[in-house]
């Protein structure tokens, strides 16, 4: 009994090991070549032969051929089989398809010797029918359990799993051996017990069950509650294998709601750093003038407007870097929100002192200005593609992913804040514009230029405004609107902080940031509630909000000087 | 100080001569009602500009019945008190003989007494949730069970993914509850257990989906399950974006979406949102001559009068209705020959007629539309490929049989 | 902040009283009488009566902010909220069969939204039940808000919330609300709203006119209540709350009981506004009480004139006017030309429309003869004219017709504007043979109304 099982492991295993060293010596790229003409064919037959050769004998080499014959990027051209890859633009052609060969990636080049590009894709394009694409994907996924890329590796490995692939689990065995203590060690112990758990003899579960609980993975533990519920439903039940499963499910629910708890406080972070670079802006400048700023929700509508034509500059002349634009955007965003902030304020507000209300209709009629602008020139539909090292996540410990993108402007928001608090603190304007904000009259006698102070300062706070638009296209929409959705908020953020205090501010956002990601989830835990959670969420922190200023009328830094009465 | 006296008297003799100028009676008014600015003038925006291509279309070919169309376009906001002044607006001071217009729900609650009082006719072009039936309006989209109820058979099929999990995700209001009321119906009756079903519903204008996405993740571990969504508008940008950041995909769980349509996609980096799926009754990648042309058409408008996204506009369902829309009602008036309300209505009633997304047929009593219905699955360059269409046309139900006691 | 207004004519002067006396007649006859008659003769249109009736409406909800934002210093964004209160509980008396509402059988003669929320019964929604009754549906559209109001009013203003805090917090519950209302499960119709009223309410004359009618008797004494506040020793405590309050405070006063008083008092006034709205419009959604719709209340105060409660109903008016008509007229282009005027407003007349009344008082106090007044009145004779010519539907087609896209009424506005101001100016230099300035202002007024008759 033992011998065939053990044959059956390791002669795939030696396939895999002998595809994988001999790969270039051998030269099978001509036998690999072979089946994908056959796969490119016109023939039904052959194709469906070809699959399964590819399953028998394929190796990582033909995936992205693969995926492209998945998503109709797979042609033949000149007897030769090529894949189209990402749209790329190139001035005067606009958007075209890069043409690459499909096994080696190299580009096909025209006679000139230059890449040959195409407009569109051709009619002769092929695209697997749909009833054999998840054949497909399951082949990419089998032959990607080796793939170089990581993360295209670790994707296999757990889809093995999901799948309860048995024959991949010699591959991961092997694997698992080799590098037992590996980056990968995780997932794999993951997938063989879900393999086992599926397939295996009594023995091996009962392992598995123990393995998992171990790891206590949320994949691991779905494959639980359906081992479980297979149990429950056969007619001899296993009382001493539902108890381990149980047991190690109890374990995986404790672990999981850690991680929910976790990825809760990572969601809530990162809505306080957005809520806190709008808002840093406006308390800024409401603590100085006591402006009520409707339109600066517009002016990092401008800043993501800027941001976008920076993006398109950089797609259109120098698509290779474009994924470092955001190294010009910042300062452009920065620069073009103040310059327009500083116009505003010496066009406008400057005109209204001692009448801070009416500014409030001053700047709504300006806000409405601004966004038919912007409706005018650049319409509803735009989007700023982000650069691709923000895509992907990172993973610090099983099933805990924080996305790249978030983590980024949590950082960038911490940058912007840290900055502004040695503007504020450490330089002479800083200086300039506490003083005026305490006691504009006396800093005035002092010599102070308070007007000259006014305008940067507004300035500086349109600029801030104009930072998060650099931020708010990546993960946000991007319209003439979008201002709008922020300014409500960063109101009651500034004013829960105490208005016109920096670690009101802070702290202001940390509450309503935390709060209402606290307060969702909850929500969703009662079954009746559960599918309005976002909306009874938000209208908790607004009745939170209210009873908090019923205690603390001023907010948590009560202002002091000339504002405390006004 | 004779100079002053000058200017005076020639404005004075300006203005008169306006007063007096006498208005040609060889032509037709329209009203267009849509929103072009506010929170909906994202999606309305592309159906103005296709009324209006269809007008121009139908005045370059000697308008209707020898009369030049004038189309009288206004603006309603996005403010739904708005709309139902603009529409009487159009129906009484401009005396118009059709309006074209509404995207909500709510806009077309609140026009739909105007009609019914002050004897109008509007053409609505957007798909919505049916239990409505107004003799005043002809209803260009679809009925739910024309979108719905193939979307979620197809989901189940093997060609689907046979998926066994579903999510119900909308935005908050009228559409998406009765869509996925009437989806909910046919699931359970299929089978599918209550408890592989989960309803949630986000506020208009909702932007943050951080919280959302990580239960659809727990949700769809396991790759059978799938997100139907009825998002709305401008919420799916950011909803797509974080779905694609917490590392979703279509292979694992595709989100089949009523609401986003080409027009939709252009504000989104499409590159990562393959394979996800969208159920129509019309894509811009139908392969008919006269598709093609009515694309190539739209395009050339939108670059000779320079609106925003010029050549680089697409159209889409909506779009389409709306375009057709316009046709149907000036073939209505030629069979009628005239323009009095009650006539054209009743000679839209039964009506074949050839859309670009092919031939179609008007009810021959409940005022909406034979339609086919597809599947489009989207590809990296925004379009959608048609993974699955019906054989023939689906009758409309203006009421669905899934919403009886 | 003591940038108090009151008219800067003290109204002992004699001719200025007889000219306030003689404006507020003429206007008195022309909406209580002349108006109503021409529709009643079929020259006005219902439509055009039935929206002035609904923008009365909101002229009545600004008196109410006026008094609280004007006077006592309170910004409330949080009006429209109050507004739809009392819309919400006329709309529900008149959706059910007892209001005359248009349900039908095959719905069990309930609401149609009901039922697809699966109540396919009033008694599973209990709280619609007493809305059978008028007599509450207004009671509780009155007393619903001014309890809401004092008791929101009583903690907050007691722990002294004040400013801009004050201004938060009532966006906040006003914002709260709009998220609840807009839920299905309220059942109060979600994003749809309420509809399917009596529809001879805003279709058939005689209730069009009825409305009107109660809607301006409402505004006028929602005007003299508020006038009597503000000229008795309340309002006077009224206003030293909005200047200094502190000190108020300290010579024994508890202001926190006047601002509630004050705060009931406008809540109320937008609930009879909402009451006395939803009739009219035939439907009321939470899109009403967004706080955009806040924001735009407290904003045709600013712009008619804070402090002064007709600059209020003038501001009212002269908002939703200019957005009706701009709407129509410049499709894309309206939010430039709005915000434009909001901005010159704010920059050129600080105090609001008012300012434009205010100059006649003054050329007529000073004697300063026919010509001059008449120079002085010429903006606001152009601009009420001309909205009044267009919100009854009696701008002369000519004059509507499409030039190279702008309107001739337009020209005719502008240079009807600028012309008295041009004469006015010159007047002041006496330089001027007054006859040209007078009538290049006046010729284009004539215009409008030879059209127009």
């Amino acid at each position: 009994m033992l011998r065939p099982r053990l044959a059956r492991r390791i002669f795939p295993l030696l396939v895999v090991l002998l595809i994988c060293t001999f790969a270039r010596a051998a030269d099978p790229s001509d036998a690999l070549a072979g089946l994908l003409k056959r796969l490119a064919g016109a023939d039904e037959s052959e194709r469906k032969a070809a699959l399964a050769a590819m399953e028998k004998d394929g190796d990582a080499r033909l995936v992205p051929a693969l995926i492209a014959y998945r998503d109709g990027l797979l042609a033949v051209r000149d007897n030769q089989v090529v894949v189209y890859g990402n749209r790329v633009e190139i001035e005067g052609r606009g958007k075209v398809y890069p043409v690459l060969d499909a096994l080696t990636l190299a580009p096909v080049t025209e006679k000139s010797g230059q890449a040959h590009f195409e407009e569109s894709l051709p009619a002769t394009v092929l695209r697997a029918p749909r009833a054999v694409r998840t054949q497909i994907s399951n082949l990419i996924s089998s032959l990607s359990l080796l793939d170089p890329n990581p993360a295209k590796r670790k994707a296999a490995i757990i889809d093995a799993g999901d799948r309860a692939d048995e024959k991949s689990l010699a591959s991961l065995k092997s694997q698992l051996e080799r590098d037992p203590g590996g980056r990968f060690s995780a997932p794999l112990r993951e997938s063989i017990a879900r393999i086992h758990l599926a397939h295996g003899s009594r023995e091996e579960k009962l392992a598995a069950v123990g393995e998992l609980g171990k790891l206590a993975s949320g994949n691991g533990g779905m494959s639980l509650r359906k081992a479980l519920e297979a149990l429950e439903k056969s007619p001899q039940r296993d009382a001493q294998l539902e108890q381990a499963i149980h047991q190690s499910l109890q374990t995986v629910e404790s672990y999981q709601k850690k991680i929910r708890f976790i990825h809760n406080t990572f969601a809530g972070l990162s809505l306080t750093s957005i809520l806190i670079l709008m808002a840093l802006g406006l308390a800024i400048i409401f603590g100085l003038m006591g402006v009520i700023n409707m339109a600066h929700g517009e002016f990092m509508m401008i800043g993501a407007f800027t941001t976008y034509v920076v993006a398109e500059a950089f797609r259109r002349h120098m698509p290779g870097a474009y994924d470092w634009y955001m190294l010009a955007a910042v300062p452009a965003a920065f620069l073009v929100s103040a310059f327009a902030g500083y116009l505003c304020e010496r066009l406008i507000i400057r005109h209204l002192y001692g009448r801070p209300l009416e500014t409030l209709l001053a700047t709504w009629g300006l806000s409405l200005i601004l966004i038919q602008t912007a409706r005018v020139y650049f319409g509803d539909t735009l989007s700023v593609a982000s650069p691709t090292w923000l895509q992907g996540g990172w993973e610090v410990a099983p099933d805990l992913v924080l996305p790249s993108l978030r983590l980024f402007i949590i950082g960038f928001c911490a940058v912007c804040i840290v900055i502004v608090y040695v503007v504020i603190r450490f330089t002479s304007f800083g200086l300039l514009l506490r003083a005026t904000t305490q006691n504009r009259e006396i800093a005035s006698a002092l010599g102070v230029s308070t007007r000259r102070v006014d305008g940067l300062t507004f300035a500086f706070g349109t600029g801030l405004a104009g930072l998060a638009g650099v931020i708010v296209p990546l993960y946000n929409k991007l319209n003439p609107n979008i201002g709008q959705e922020y300014i409500v908020e960063s109101f009651m953020v500034v004013v829960v902080g105490g208005v016109g205090n920096f670690f009101g501010v802070l702290l202001g956002g940390a509450g309503l940031g935390f709060l209402s990601k606290y307060i969702e989830p909850l929500y969703q835990s009662f079954h009746g509630l559960a599918s309005s959670a976002s909306v009874l969420g938000r209208v908790t922190v607004l009745i939170l909000v209210i009873l908090f200023l019923n205690w603390k009328p001023s907010g948590l830094f009560p202002a002091r000087g000339r504002l405390a009465d006004a | 100080m004779k100079r002053m006296r000058q200017i005076v008297l020639t404005l004075l003799a300006t203005m008169l001569a306006f007063c007096s100028s006498v208005r040609a009676e060889d032509t037709v008014k329209i009203g267009i009602l849509h929103s072009l600015t506010g929170t909906m003038a994202i999606s309305e925006t592309s159906l103005r500009d296709v009324v209006l291509m269809a007008v121009d279309e139908i005045n370059a070919s000697g308008g209707v019945m020898g009369k030049k169309i004038v189309p009288v376009v206004v603006d309603p906001a996005s403010n739904w008190d708005l709309f139902a002044e603009k529409a009487k607006e159009l129906l009484l001071k401009e005396q118009v003989a059709a309006v074209f217009g509404c995207w909500t729900s709510v806009s077309r609650k609140s026009v739909l007494p105007v009609f019914e009082a002050n004897k109008g006719l509007l053409f609505y072009p957007v798909q919505y949730e049916g239990e409505e039936q107004s003799p005043n309006i002809f209803y260009t989209a679809a009925t739910p069970n024309q979108q719905l109820i193939p979307a979620a058979e197809y989901l189940m099929s093997a060609d689907g993914g046979a998926k066994k999990k579903f999510y119900l995700l909308g935005t908050d209001y009228v559409f998406p509850r009765t869509a996925n009321k009437v989806l909910k119906a046919f699931l359970l009756s299929k089978g599918v257990p209550e408890s592989a079903i989960v309803e949630e519903y986000t506020p208009f204008g909702h932007s943050d989906y951080q919280t959302i996405v990580g239960k659809i993740k727990e949700f769809a571990r396991g790759g059978d399950a799938c997100v139907l969504s009825t998002i709305n508008g401008d919420s799916n940008v950011p909803f797509y974006k974080e779905f694609a950041n917490q590392g979703l995909t279509a292979d694992k769980c595709p989100i089949m979406a009523f609401s986003v349509a080409e027009d939709e996609l252009r504000s989104m980096e499409t590159e990562k949102l393959v394979g996800h799926l969208a159920a129509w009754n019309y894509f811009q990648s139908i392969d008919t001559p006269a598709n093609k042309k009515f694309v190539e058409n739209f395009k050339a408008y939108c670059g000779k009068n320079k609106l925003p996204g010029g050549r680089a506009r697409v159209t889409d369902d909506p779009i389409e209705a709306a375009y057709y829309g316009v046709y149907v009602w000036k073939a209505a008036c030629e069979k009628a020959k005239s323009f009095e309300v009650s006539k054209v209505a009743e000679a839209v009633l039964g009506m074949e007629f050839d859309a670009p997304g092919g031939a179609k047929k008007m009810h021959a009593v409940n005022h909406h539309t034979f339609k086919p219905v597809y599947i489009g699955e989207i590809k990296a360059d925004g379009q959608f490929e048609v993974v699955w269409k019906t054989s023939g046309l689906v009758e409309p139900e203006s009421f669905s049989h899934y919403l009886k006691k | 902040m003591l940038d108090q207004q009151v008219s800067p004519i003290a109204p002992q002067d004699r001719s200025v009283r007889t000219l306030r006396i003689i404006t507020v007649a003429a206007l008195f006859s022309l909406f209580f009488i002349i108006i109503p008659t021409l529709c009643g003769a079929g020259i006005i249109r219902d439509h055009y009566l039935n929206q002035l009736g609904r923008y009365i409406c909101f002229a009545i909800a600004a008196i109410g902010i006026d008094l609280i934002w004007g006077y006592t210093g309170l910004l409330s964004l949080g009006q429209a909220f109050f507004f739809c209160v009392g819309a919400y509980a006329m709309a529900m008396h008149l959706a059910l069969p007892q209001g005359g509402g248009d349900v039908r059988p095959e719905y069990n003669m309930i609401p149609q939204f009901m039922f697809f929320n699966n109540v396919h019964s009033l008694d599973h929604a209990p709280f619609w039940i007493p809305f059978r009754s008028r007599a509450f549906a207004i009671s509780a559209g009155i007393f619903l808000p001014a309890i809401v109001a004092s008791i929101f009013g009583f903690f907050i203003f007691r722990s002294r919330v004040r400013g801009v805090y004050f201004s938060i917090i009532t966006q906040a519950v006003a914002w709260g609300a709009w998220l609840l209302v807009s839920r299905n499960e309220m059942l109060l119709g979600g994003t749809n709203g309420l509809t399917n009223f009596y529809k001879p309410l805003n279709q058939s004359r005689p209730w069009i006119v009825t409305l009107y009618l109660a809607s301006l008797t409402m505004l006028t004494l929602a005007y003299l209540a508020c006038r009597w506040i503000t000229r008795s020793s309340l309002g006077r405590v009224l206003v030293a709350v909005r200047d200094k309050e502190t000190r108020l405070y300290f010579s024994g006063y508890r202001p926190y009981r006047f601002k509630v008083f004050a705060f009931a008092v406008a809540a109320v006034l937008a609930a009879i506004a909402g009451m006395l709205y939803a009739p009219q419009m035939g439907i009321i959604t939470p899109a009403r009480m967004k706080v955009e719709e806040s924001i735009m209340m407290v904003i045709w105060v600013a712009l008619g004139g804070r402090g002064r409660l007709w600059g209020a109903i003038f501001g009212a008016l002269l908002v939703n006017y200019t957005y009706s008509m701009l709407t129509s007229d410049m499709p894309s282009a309206w939010p430039f030309i709005q915000g434009a005027m909001f901005l010159a407003v704010v920059l050129l007349f600080p105090q609001g429309c008012v300012v434009l009344w205010d100059r006649i008082e003054v050329q007529v106090a000073n004697r300063a003869g026919a010509l001059a007044i008449l120079a002085a009145a010429g903006p606001l004779l152009a601009i009420s004219f001309f909205i009044l010519l267009e919100a009854l539907g009696l701008m002369p087609h000519a004059l509507r017709q499409d030039l190279h896209g702008i309107q001739p009424k337009y020209i005719l506005l502008l240079i009807a504007i600028g012309g008295s101001a041009f004469a006015s100016w010159r007047l002041r230099q006496s330089k001027l043979k007054q006859v040209t300035a007078v009538a290049l202002a006046g010729a284009p007024l004539a215009i409008m109304e030879g059209g127009a008759s």
